[in-house]
């Protein structure tokens, strides 16, 4: 009885309940597309367009040619450096990425199907890592770098970006290698693999979706990184990264919309398609990290 | 040919997982290791594999000491309970995982798949994932990555304890015949003692990680060495009672409560009880060794409490009652059961027993088994 009288109010609170999730949902997605949307819209106006009317008056008359033009990108991408420091940024960015999670991968898994002495303490004091805070590593890496005559170089930022990447890389990746079934490392050892063959050949597939969601992750912090590259590749203008160029263009343009929204869609456009591609991973990776992590 | 001597592993914190296990097992034979759960069984298999270190002793195979050498060095294949086939593989690539890694030519394996394939007869699927196969397919291909290297010994571990009854039964057939097919040596964990006895060539029974007996099914069955054995072994197990020795003239004779068991002077010349007068010992019967006679026989006034029926035959379960006493508070072997009610394995051509009403039995003495009752080591001269 009591069962029953209560099903119409429950009933009511769920449905307010989902109401309120998807309202909160619409909420943000508007607060988060309306601006991006007008700056992608305005990239592509030309200057006096934009002094003259609001972006959304595009969208009135969508059809008129005479308010598109590419020059914005063709300026920025050119005149402005942009297109530079974007093959400049995958050039920091991919050995940044790759390089990590190859070492972080070979230690997951050394860390946990090879026995050795210490294994436990070492991976603390590794993971331990993780609360050093970024900045207190600059001056003396700054030295570092200078004194191996390597300062604003890309294997310094190669470097410093996999160190600062290793222990949280190696915490979610030992988690997920240890998890595999020990049955198939035992497996391949009865077959006379080695170490190099049991981890390409059966846990490297295996975790590769962990891999993956932090590759993705690691690979949207380091493109959108501006403070690392800006402390290490900061005294080179021929080795500037996308999110530097922005800043000088900031400064010394504050004002020309039509260039800065170009330039911000160039940075955004790598970010926005690797994770629209690869989004599923990056849910998991996050889900990965704070699951287990 | 495997040789383990003196074969012990102690676990950290001291637990004694195999105590000084030796025994050898021919080549080709098939073995089966048995016992309860938690007697070591998959310790000793995976001593012989290598994936576990020897505290002391010696393992040879094939003539070789292994006892220090990494599993991939012992030519070993070894079953795993499930199956650990490699999910991102297809069938063809797991057969041919071990012939790739060790640097077989292209030709060579793909001939060895396409054998293998046939002989478990899973042709059709070598391009199917693990996922894609059911329980018992995923078994062949199990059985199959180890058949395709032609090793020195095959280690099977509980491979069929994931298969539905059916199918087990079937599979256990089917792993026999392969394993006879190609001949190699054959060490089989099981906690199952039907699938022991059906299976194996010989029968290493464990318990508490200290072997009790090692040999063939039918040697087990009729002269297990000690009362764990004889419970162990058989479904449903040996009926095992404590029984008084006494001395009638010069011939001994079992008591049990009032009652008087004779034996025509054979327990001398079968069991070694010569100094046994006064003690207490345990006597074991066999379900299917016992014959109910509703008027006279060797134990009388036995009360009929349940008779199950299995279709094939029945089992009744018959009580000493109040007719007997034990005293439960004596020391010596715990293998035997507290409630004194023994299990009688009836054909169906027998008439079934009235409930409650009651009964005789009588064995044939050559189907006795005397165990001692201290260290339950059987009695029986050799
Ligand atoms: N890695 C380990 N560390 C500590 N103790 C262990 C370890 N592996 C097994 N043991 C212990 O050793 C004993 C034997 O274990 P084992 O796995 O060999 O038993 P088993 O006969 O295979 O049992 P089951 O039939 O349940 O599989 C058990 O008491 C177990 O708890
Ligand atoms: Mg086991």
């Amino acid at each position: 009885m009591a069962d029953i009288a209560e099903l119409p109010s429950k009933r009511a609170r769920r449905i307010g309940g989902t109401i309120a999730v998807r309202l909160a949902i619409i909420v943000l997605c508007v607060l988060w597309i309306t601006p991006t949307l007008g700056l992608f819209v305005s990239s592509f106006r030309t200057e006096f367009a934009i002094q003259t009317s609001g972006w959304w008056t595009t969208l009135l008359d969508p059809f008129n040619r005479a308010q598109w033009t590419l020059d914005n990108y063709a300026r920025v991408i050119t005149g402005e450096g942009m297109g530079q420091a974007f093959v400049n940024t995958i050039a920091v960015t991919v050995p940044a990425v790759v390089f990590p999670i190859l070492v972080a991968a070979y230690a997951a898994y050394a860390f946990s199907w090879i026995e050795f002495r210490f294994r436990e303490f070492f991976f603390a004091l590794f993971i331990m890592m993780i609360v050093v805070p970024l900045q207190l590593a600059f001056i003396p890496l700054l030295r570092a770098w200078t004194a191996l005559d390597l300062s604003n170089s890309l294997i310094a930022i190669w470097i410093t970006h996999a160190g600062f990447a290793m222990p949280i890389a190696l915490l979610i990746l030992r988690n997920f290698i240890a998890a595999l079934p020990a049955e198939l490392i035992e497996a391949a050892k009865m077959e006379n693999a080695n170490h190099f063959q049991i981890f390409w050949r059966v846990v490297f597939p295996l975790a590769l979706p962990a891999i993956a969601a932090f590759g993705v992750f690691h690979f949207l912090w380091i493109w959108n990184d501006f403070l690392v590259a800006l402390v290490f590749l900061g005294g080179n203008p021929d080795v500037q990264v996308v999110t530097m160029n922005l800043q000088k263009l900031l400064a010394a343009r504050g004002s020309d919309w039509h260039l800065l929204a170009a330039a911000a869609f160039v940075t955004m456009i790598v970010p926005v398609s690797v994770f629209l591609a690869l989004q599923r991973y990056f849910v998991r990776g996050m889900l990965a990290g704070a699951v287990k992590g | 040919m495997i040789k383990l001597e003196n074969v012990t592993k102690t676990f950290a914190g001291d637990i004694h997982a195999v105590s000084d296990l030796s025994l050898e097992i021919g080549e080709g034979e098939f073995v089966a290791f048995v016992g309860p759960s938690g007697c070591g069984k998959t310790t000793a298999l995976r001593m012989i594999a290598g994936l576990e270190t020897v505290t002391s002793g010696r393992i040879t195979v094939a003539n070789r000491d292994v006892t220090q050498a990494d599993p991939g060095e012992r030519d070993i294949a070894m079953v795993f309970q499930n199956y650990a086939l490699y999910p991102h593989m297809t069938v063809r690539n797991n057969l041919a995982f071990g012939m790739k890694i060790n640097r077989f030519a292209r030709s060579e394996i793909a001939q060895r798949v396409d054998e293998v394939a046939k002989l478990i007869g899973l042709e059709e699927y070598l391009d199917r994932r693990p996922s894609q196969l059911s329980g018992g397919q995923r078994q062949r291909v199990a059985m199959g990555r180890a058949l395709i290297r032609n090793p020195n010994a095959f280690l099977m571990d509980e491979p069929l304890s994931n298969l539905d009854a059916k199918l087990r039964v079937h599979m256990r057939v089917e792993v026999r015949r392969l394993q006879q097919e190609v001949g190699t040596t054959t060490v089989y964990v099981t906690h199952d003692q039907v699938e022991a006895m059906t299976m194996g060539d010989r029968i290493a029974v464990m318990r508490g990680g200290v072997l009790q007996q090692y040999g063939r099914p039918d040697d087990i069955y009729d002269r297990p060495a000690n009362a764990f054995v004889a419970g162990f072994m058989g479904a449903p197990p040996m009926n095992l009672f404590r029984a008084g020795l006494t001395q009638d003239g010069t011939t001994p004779v079992l008591v049990v409560g009032e009652q008087t068991m004779k034996f025509d002077g054979r327990l001398s010349t079968d069991f070694n009880i010569a100094n046994g007068a006064g003690k207490q010992v345990i006597v074991g019967l066999r379900p299917e060794d016992i014959v109910v006679d509703a008027a006279a026989g060797t134990l009388k006034d036995l009360r009929v409490s349940l008779v199950e029926s299995l279709g094939a035959e029945r089992i009744a379960h018959v009580g000493f009652g109040d007719a007997i006493k034990f005293d439960r508070t004596e020391t010596g072997s715990n293998d035997i059961p507290d409630d004194m009610m023994l299990q009688i394995r009836l054909s169906r051509s027998t008439p079934v027993p009235e409930l409650g009403s009651n009964v005789a039995i009588q064995f044939d003495p050559a189907n006795l088994h005397l165990f001692d009752v201290e260290s339950g080591k059987s009695l029986r001269r050799d």
